[in-house]
């Protein structure tokens, strides 16, 4: 049985992933919220914004456009200029290739999405918080969920951006609070779940068990990443798309 | 400057084929460049994967006017529940936000990808013209997206009213719909045309688009509901903004909710989730003025520098 996560590919998917211009982009959702949430605890004569504005902005654009620009790049980015077949072409099985990336991945969005909403919500309401600790823990169910999405659909598609973008514009922002079955498959529904299993606000239009939430983000997790695997066991070089 | 175009010889004479036809001067390459982009932002000339999103985007724009034209055509004494000015608020924001997201970058990240600017600018048009088509193409496609929909709302309306006065008073409401729904393409096809025309790579042209465009309008969104919370009726210790004065002044932050700052102030009476900026009325006027000038000035200062490579 060989390793299932790869050292080195995770060290050069690190550099190459945090190496570029782009990487400032991953901070800018993260300090907008830092820097409002500060202004507007100074600010605030009541405290009813923080479960509001820290969920909502936090959950349904931070988090999950912070998860779409990396998860998408990870190996997005070596499959849209056709390096990825040197990676390919070496003896390290696909299934530890995505593995490694994907843990890329989380961790890169951990850094850059759960910990700013950590510090966000310690600074509206100290650092030990209720509010803190289930955001925190709330962002890393999300970091682990949409992150499995967004990789498997940079090896599915070239118009993962788009399709991303769509599926978190309409999925995520329309469908989930509309249309009830939808929260079972909903990656924002599924963090969402688990931080008001801590908090308990209603402002967080939580629909979902604890145990719901965190059973099914696992189920999803590991069917999302076996996918991926299976089909960039599958890959193949199509013709130069431009 | 176009007389003298138009007698050059636009058409290169490179030794093997002469040409001594009638030669169209700037005035026809501009007109065919804008109605080419028109074309191309509904993937008209391409094949049907390009068709498939702006077609369902048009459709789910047409979608209330056509529920409302058959509900007033089958219940009796039934009236017209949207707005002209308005219409149905949130469907047409992310409506648009897609459209102007997949599309605008057809129209300008295509041509900066296969490096055909050179092609464009070897013909007898001065460097202004370009961004121009390109920006009069895609106002025009924003226009159908918008307008269709409350001309289909008219017509479902008017064709149940039986008096002259009905009509008249149907038509004096669509007028400053129409007149909205212009500034809402003039501002969203240049400032998405603007955003599209940073990369080649349709991939960070679309992102840039969707990203700002969505990040703004969930801040701006955010902040009205937080400013009525946490600003609310409570007694002011003399902080920085007055109560409320946050919710009021938070639609700045995005192009959707200035646009409805803008029509609130200009007189609309629908509510929406914006609330009526009052005294900021002039700043969300002044606001539109400012997206204008950075969408249309942006684009030509954008085509001024661009290399020619």
């Amino acid at each position: 049985m060989p390793a299932l996560v790869n050292g080195v590919v995770l060290r050069l998917t690190f550099r190459a992933t945090i190496g570029r211009r782009r990487a400032l982009l991953f901070a800018l959702p993260a300090v907008i919220m830092i820097a409002l949430s500060a202004v507007l605890t100074a600010t605030a004569h009541s405290p009813v914004w923080r479960a509001e504005f820290l969920g909502d902005f936090g959950f349904s654009v931070v988090l999950p456009l912070t998860s779409l620009i990396i998860g998408v790049s990870v190996l997005g980015a070596e499959i849209d200029d056709s390096s990825i077949l040197h990676l390919l072409a070496t003896p390290v099985s696909r299934v530890s290739v995505v593995l490694s990336k994907y843990l890329v991945a989380v961790g890169l969005t951990f850094v850059f999405a759960a910990i700013p909403e950590y510090l966000a919500a310690s600074i509206a309401s100290g650092f030990s918080s209720k509010l803190a600790y289930g955001l925190l823990a709330g962002a890393a169910v999300g970091c682990v969920t949409y992150n499995a999405f967004f990789v498997m659909l940079s090896i599915v598609t070239r118009r993962a951006v788009p399709v991303g973008l769509l599926y978190l514009l309409v999925w995520e922002g329309l469908l989930a609070n509309l249309v009830p079955g939808v929260r079972f498959l909903s990656a924002g529904q599924y963090s969402v779940g688990v931080a008001n299993s801590i908090i308990h606000n209603s402002a967080l239009n939580a629909h979902l068990t604890l145990g719901t939430a965190l059973g099914l983000a696992i189920v999803a997790t590991v069917g999302l990443l076996l996918v991926s695997s299976w089909r960039l066991s599958a890959f193949s070089i199509k013709g130069d798309l431009a | 400057m176009s007389a003298e175009a138009t007698n050059a010889g636009v058409i290169h004479d490179i030794g093997y084929r002469s040409y001594a036809g009638r030669r169209y001067g700037r005035r026809q390459i501009v007109l065919a460049l804008t109605w080419y982009s028109l074309r191309s932002a509904f993937g008209i000339g391409r094949g049907v994967k390009a068709k498939i999103l702006p077609v369902i985007t048009f459709v789910l724009m047409c979608l209330p006017a056509a529920v409302s034209a058959v509900q007033i055509a089958t219940t009796p004494g039934h009236h017209r529940l949207l707005s002209y000015d308005v219409y149905n608020n949130g469907l047409r924001i992310v409506v648009m936000l897609v459209f102007i997201a997949m599309q605008a970058p057809e129209l300008v990240s295509r041509d900066l990808r296969s490096h055909s600017l050179p092609l464009y600018f070897a013909r007898p048009i001065s460097r202004i013209d370009y961004p121009i088509a390109k920006l009069a193409g895609f106002i025009m496609a924003c226009l159908a997206m918008i307008e269709i929909p409350l001309l289909l709302l008219y017509i479902g309306s008017v064709s149940q009213v039986s008096s002259a006065s009905g009509v008249w008073h149907e038509t004096r409401a669509l007028i400053p719909g129409l007149l909205l729904g212009l500034a809402w393409a003039v501002v969203l096809a240049s400032l998405s045309l603007l955003l599209a025309s940073v990369s080649g790579r349709r991939v960070f042209a679309v992102g840039a688009v969707a990203i700002s465009f969505f990040l703004t309008f969930v801040l701006a969104h955010l902040l009205i509901a937080i400013g009525g919370q946490a600003f609310g009726p409570h007694p002011v210790g003399a902080a920085v903004p007055a109560p409320d004065a946050l919710s009021k002044l938070a639609g700045l932050i995005s192009p959707f909710t200035v646009l409805d700052g803008m029509r609130q102030w200009l007189g609309g009476t629908t509510p929406t989730f914006v609330p009526n900026p009052g005294s900021y009325g002039p700043l969300y006027g002044v606001m539109f003025l400012v997206l204008v000038v950075i969408g249309v000035g942006g684009l030509i200062v954008r085509y001024r520098k661009v290399g020619v490579a």
